[in-house]
């Protein structure tokens, strides 16, 4: 039986704290030494740092861990990867040696060079051809992820395919990709299917037009990133001045998360933004209108509903109904509702009459037979 | 100073918090929301309007119908009960209806602002007078809800006696309205007809990237502090389940709605018609009370605030809450403020 298996599952959290503390402790030794004297280098950091140490600890405990708090774990440590990610470059730009400064201001010195050095590299990684989501994403993750997820949704093709091609070799030099497609797009169609080949030619011009726009957008985001960096400097330069310090993790944390809302603000409103932001989303609509349109063509020869068919049949449908409503509106507009209800009304009156015991019927009859005798005479 | 192995220590101390989390996580199971007793009264495609059952003996003699908006679900305005301004309001004597509008599917793409404005909304109204005798009711529209409410108001002015709006777009075109910029490029038409009806998924996209590292990233590292406290996780994840429990928007409502509100602010330049019919403020001369939150980030203040310069009533009354969007309905001070303030305003009202 797998060792691993043997955990029951009632003692399964126990003994994943218990397997994280000794991991940690390994580590916390190795940040005491480092903390104790200023070196040039970081030390190496752990192959497999916070955020992936924590799905390793997951991936270990998988067979004792209930499914539902696996994916759970799994999720909230995504959701928490930015503060991951930031404890771990404060932890590297601490281990150089700023803790070693005596002086305050030195202090706040050496942590503010930290986090432009680590801004710079990320930005230096920043080259749009060869990866649109670089720079912005490798500090932040979001919104970029929010928009893939999105894209993925409305589109037939996975949001990351621009991603997968990379990596399964696709060029990723000047042009790159965009310049290898649009030698193939330029080709002229021939034969039998040169309309179809014409409608997938159309798709993957749409598709390098969205490919622009994701590339425009990610450009203006990772200014995010550039003024996010000097909002910090000038928090930590007044910190510094007050002679105030961050004594959490967490501290820090939520200043760099108020330096990114206010860069964000700042950027997120501006012209260009906007206008790379619609682009993104109109660009995205047109390879889906596109995908649609092919779609459709092939549904129709497979003889099956289309989505053109059933927006004819839901528009017609819809417009049926909207007729009812105002045929229904024009009656009560007329009173016809209050003429129905008054007509019951005098029916259950009349009916009750008619149940009722001879003298009370005699008397609501009466002026009938006076009437009648009036006719008669 | 910090110190590298205190940070080590804080990550060691939250990935211990979150796992155990999963404890707490199971014990509290399935997420439960509305707090408040309530009864389907009419139904219609895919709405329903409930009629929340009174707290109080004698109830007010005059009705309020509250119109969500279409985005999000309404059970905000009822989601626990020491968070329910639902519950406030029927604990200060008001006889209450709701309209929720369901999730649309295709089928529903076709339904328009006149759908939802002049059919929905007055067939609602004109049940609840039959049901109360009356020639006129309360409106109290929440967001979108409170556009649409005032649409109606301008529309079928007899039909309603006061009007409330809570944190309510006017004016579109204030300079601090983010969503609005973004909206001025859109291809609209194209996305509609793209897509038919807009997903949920969509607009969470726009709302969550209003301020993305709060509320994608510090939210989900703040709530690893509540991963011990069954109740704080509970209400968080209720909050959670209610951001993300977004319905797809009918297509050509959606359409009109970004058009001429967003893009062309219609209402405010008196161009607005609506199923053939001009909606104009100055017809809106029941008395209206406006709540609005200063720290607004969907509606900024100064789009609600606008209303005062466009209504014709005479009898005009605006509240300000301090807290955003969501604190309006379910911060503890908005439990206080905001039910007493809309019932003493209306008591003073129903005659």
């Amino acid at each position: 039986m797998d060792e691993r298996q043997s955990f029951a599952e009632a003692d399964w959290t126990d003994t994943w704290v218990d397997m994280q503390r000794k991991y940690w402790d390994a580590w916390l030794d190795l940040s005491r030494q480092t903390s104790a004297t200023k070196s040039e280098t970081a030390p190496e950091f752990p192959a497999s740092p916070w955020s992936q140490g924590i799905d390793f600890w997951s991936k270990l405990m998988s067979p004792a861990m209930p499914s539902e708090s696996r994916s759970w774990m799994e999720k909230t440590l995504e959701l928490n990867q930015s503060y991951l990610q930031f404890g771990q470059t404060l932890w590297k730009i601490l281990s150089l040696g700023a803790t070693a400064e005596k002086d305050s201001q030195q202090w706040w010195d050496t942590v503010t060079q930290g986090f432009q050095k680590m801004q710079e590299q990320a930005t230096a990684g920043f080259t749009p051809s060869k990866d649109p989501w670089a720079g912005f994403a490798a500090l932040w993750g979001m919104p970029i992820d929010t928009w893939r997820r999105v894209s993925s949704a409305c589109s037939v093709m996975p949001g990351d395919m621009e991603k997968a091609l990379r990596e399964m070799g696709a060029p990723s030099g000047p042009g790159g990709l965009p310049s290898l497609v649009s030698g193939w797009l330029s080709t002229p169609t021939l034969g039998y299917t040169r309309e179809w080949q014409e409608e997938l030619q159309r798709w993957g011009q749409l598709w390098l037009e969205h490919n622009h726009s994701v590339k425009d957008y990610t450009a203006v985001l990772s200014r995010v990133v550039t003024r996010a960096a000097e909002l910090l400097r000038e928090k930590f330069s007044e910190q510094a001045k007050k002679g105030e310090s961050l004594d959490s993790l967490r501290a820090f944390y939520n200043v760099w998360v108020d330096c990114g809302e206010e860069a964000y603000a700042e950027i997120s409103s501006s012209d260009e933004f906007t206008r790379a932001q619609a682009k993104l989303t109109n660009t995205l609509m047109a390879v889906k209108r596109q995908e649609q349109k092919m779609v459709d063509e092939m549904l129709s020869g497979l003889n099956m509903p289309t989505r053109r068919e059933l927006d004819t049949s839901h528009r017609r449908t819809h417009q049926l109904q909207r007729q009812v409503w105002r045929l229904a509106q024009a009656l009560e507009d007329t009173g016809v509702r209050q003429l129905h209800e008054e007509v019951s009304a005098l029916r259950r009156e009349l009916e009750e009459l008619r149940l009722a015991p001879g003298p009370t019927r005699a008397a609501a009859t009466a002026p009938d037979r006076r009437r009648q005798a009036k006719s008669d005479s | 100073m910090l110190r590298p192995d205190q940070i080590m220590q804080e990550m060691f101390d939250f990935n211990r918090k979150i796992a155990t989390g999963i404890g707490t996580l199971s014990q509290i199971r399935e997420i439960d929301v509305g707090a408040s007793a309530k009864d389907p009264v009419y139904r219609e495609d895919k709405l329903v309007l409930y009629w929340f059952r009174p707290r109080v003996a004698e109830p007010a003699k005059v009705p309020v119908l509250i119109v969500y908006a279409l985005v999000n679900r309404p059970y905000m305005a009822d989601l626990q009960e020491d968070r329910s301004m639902i519950r406030g309001l029927l604990d200060q004597g008001l006889d209450v209806y709701l309209i929720d509008w369901g999730y649309p599917d295709g089928a529903d793409r076709y339904l328009e602002l006149d759908d939802y404005i002049n059919g929905y909304i007055r067939r609602c109204v004109d049940f609840i007078c039959r049901q109360h005798n009356l020639a006129s009711i309360n409106l109290l529209g929440i967001c979108q809800g409170g556009t649409f409410s005032l649409c109606f108001a301008a529309m079928h002015p007899e039909k309603v006696r006061n009007l409330v709006t809570m944190v309510t777009p006017v004016d579109f075109h204030t300079p601090d309205n983010v969503l609005s910029k973004w909206a001025q490029g859109l291809d609209v038409d194209l996305m509609v007809d793209t897509l038919g009806n807009v997903p949920g998924e969509l607009l969470n996209w726009s709302f969550l990237s209003l301020k993305p590292f709060r509320l994608t990233g510090q939210k989900y590292v703040d709530m690893a502090d509540m991963l011990e406290d069954p109740v704080k996780l509970k209400n968080f994840l209720r909050m959670e389940k209610w951001i993300f429990d977004s319905p797809d928007q009918a297509g050509e409502a959606y359409r009109q709605f970004i058009t001429w509100f967003y893009k062309e602010n219609r209402l405010v330049d008196g161009s607005l018609e609506i199923g053939e019919r001009k909606v104009d403020l100055n017809r809106v001369t029941m008395p209206v009370f406006n709540v609005y939150a200063t720290e607004d980030h969907l509606v900024p203040p100064g789009s609600s605030i606008a209303l005062e310069k466009h209504v014709g009533t005479k009898d005009y009354t605006t509240m300000a809450f301090k807290g955003g969007h969501i604190g309006i309905y379910v911060s503890g001070r908005a439990q206080k403020e905001i039910p007493r303030g809309v019932a003493d305003w209306l008591k003073a009202r129903i005659h």
